[in-house]
């Protein structure tokens, strides 16, 4: 602050002098001011693209909008009531249930037992998290695509392995028969999400205190009695996040199904979200499409409220 | 010493020396379980970038005989793959476009998501737990559902057939991720 009038008495620069740094410092220290204007960058970026996309497909899905005719008009609920008219969208909510239980089964049984592996000590341990981690880091689409080919109907290398071995005489046709084309696409599904199911347990299993451990293997407690009593008790909270983000992720993804069976053969690998692919992008019937992905939200809500709240009640206790 | 305390102790020595050696053995045992275990895993998760790998630089007529060892080379291994890549495709355009897009998404995510991340983990407004969880939820949004509309606003902003569409779209997701694992211990 410059005075280009009349020199003021000391005392009042001073108090001027405070009052400017004091406002500077509040500035700094108004968390609530400070919090919103972090914030604030996420939120418009969020709303912009997530939210007013959702209400825009929410709105498509009441609409008769095609990729070929753009103009907006009210459809009102024809759309659901032509999908729930159609088989196919109830085979495909069938097999999406099927599809991230499954996987979720798998990717937590393994995904704990490749934690207890990855925290254990033995020679070439950074070799073998280098490689463990690489289904997760590679594109999936990359590595569907090289299932795809391991997954073959006729130069399938796990059919030249299982001949090898003497299991099976012709090929199994892993993506050809509906119950081994369902089999694969879980398979494929939890392979790549395992690692990051591995990683997330194993902060969980190196947080649990040591002495409780070696107390438990002092009152004589085996290798068993300890895993299913203290380990994974103390982990549940973790293995139920693990259990989460895999959830999510199943229940949204689409690439595997798409790249291996494209929902074949005859829609037994259609889930929902390829099925809202298929019909709004690839067949033009963007309501359509809308309306069958809007039925992903209520049912993932619904999963995901019920096991944040298992999550908070185990912590509470 | 007396005979009998002597004869306890030989005892006792023999009954430590068996505990010492099933603990020896039960050790060995575990160690051998733990190392076929971390191969095993190694092996199903690298596996089929090993054979992929493998493959590239086989010859077609060798990867269309059934009988074949998928594993081994059987006939010689050739480049041709690899330079058709470069040669007869844009190859090294995909590179690039993925190479800059990427930096620029992470570039974006991270000046959007840490400032964020830190006004609600820090600050801890009342309302940072229900915000966290509002965003949270975002995540939860199918991005089947997104693609739909989104494919109809990058045609509003004449983004379309245009690669800075990708730049404008991804953040969405890893943003809501980063704040996700920010937020891993409370949610």
């Amino acid at each position: 602050m410059v005075q280009a009038t009349a020199p003021k008495p000391d005392i009042q620069v001073a108090a001027e002098d405070r009052v400017g740094r004091h406002d500077r410092r509040r500035l700094a220290d108004r968390e609530g001011f400070l919090a919103w204007a972090m914030l604030l960058p996420s939120v418009i970026y969020i709303v912009a693209l997530v939210g007013f996309p959702l209400l825009l497909a929410i709105a498509f899905s009441f609409s008769d909008v095609t990729t070929g005719d753009p103009s907006f008009d009210w459809a009102g609920l024809s759309n659901y009531q032509k999908i729930f008219g159609d088989p196919v969208f109830w085979r495909s909510l069938l097999n999406t249930i099927i599809f991230t239980v499954g996987s979720m089964v798998l990717i937590v049984v393994f995904g704990k037992i490749l934690a207890n592996i990855l925290v254990a000590d033995f020679h070439g341990k950074w070799i073998v998290r280098f490689l463990v981690l690489l289904p997760w880091t590679t594109p999936v689409a990359l590595s569907a695509i090289a299932w795809l080919w391991l997954l073959d109907s006729i130069f399938s290398p796990i059919d030249w392995m299982l001949r090898q071995v003497g299991l099976i005489n012709g090929n199994m046709y892993w993506l050809g028969r509906p119950s081994l084309a369902m089999l694969s696409v879980i398979a494929v599904h939890a392979w790549r999400l395992i690692p990051l199911a591995a990683v997330i347990m194993m902060a969980g299993l190196v947080a649990i205190p040591k002495d409780i451990q070696e107390q438990a293997e002092v009152d004589g407690g085996g290798y068993w009695r300890r895993m299913f009593e203290i380990t994974i008790p103390l982990m549940l909270p973790l293995i139920a996040v693990a259990a989460l983000f895999g959830a999510i992720v199943t229940f949204t993804d689409m690439t595997v199904v798409y790249v291996l069976t494209r929902g074949g053969p005859t829609n037994s690998t259609q889930v929902l979200s390829s099925w809202a692919f298929f019909r709004g992008i690839e067949g033009g019937d963007i309501g359509q499409g809308a309306a069958v992905a809007l039925f992903l939200f209520p049912l993932l809500l619904t999963a995901a409220i019920l096991i944040l709240r298992a999550v908070r009640r185990r912590e509470v206790l | 010493m007396t005979a009998a305390t002597v004869d306890e102790s030989i005892k006792a020595d023999a009954s430590v020396e068996a505990l010492r050696r099933r603990a020896i053995r039960r050790h060995r045992l575990a160690r051998v379980g733990l190392y076929l275990a971390a191969i095993a895993a190694a092996l199903v998760c690298a596996g089929p970038f090993l054979w992929s790998l493998i493959t590239a630089f086989k010859q077609s007529p060798d990867l269309y005989q059934r009988d074949n060892n998928p594993f081994l080379y059987n006939l010689p291994s050739t480049r041709q793959h690899v330079a058709y890549l470069f040669q007869d495709t844009a190859f090294l355009t995909f590179v690039w476009n993925t190479l800059w897009v990427g930096v620029l998404v992470v570039a974006i995510t991270l000046v959007l998501s840490l400032p964020a991340a830190y006004a609600l983990a820090r600050l801890d407004r009342p309302w940072s737990g229900p915000m966290a969880i509002a965003i949270f939820f975002v995540y939860l949004v199918p991005p089947t559902l997104l693609f739909l509309s989104l494919s109809r606003l990058v045609v509003a902003v004449h983004l379309q057939d245009n690669t800075w569409s990708l730049v404008l779209v991804y953040p969405q997701k890893r943003s809501e991720g980063h704040r996700g694992a920010g937020h891993g211990g409370r949610i």
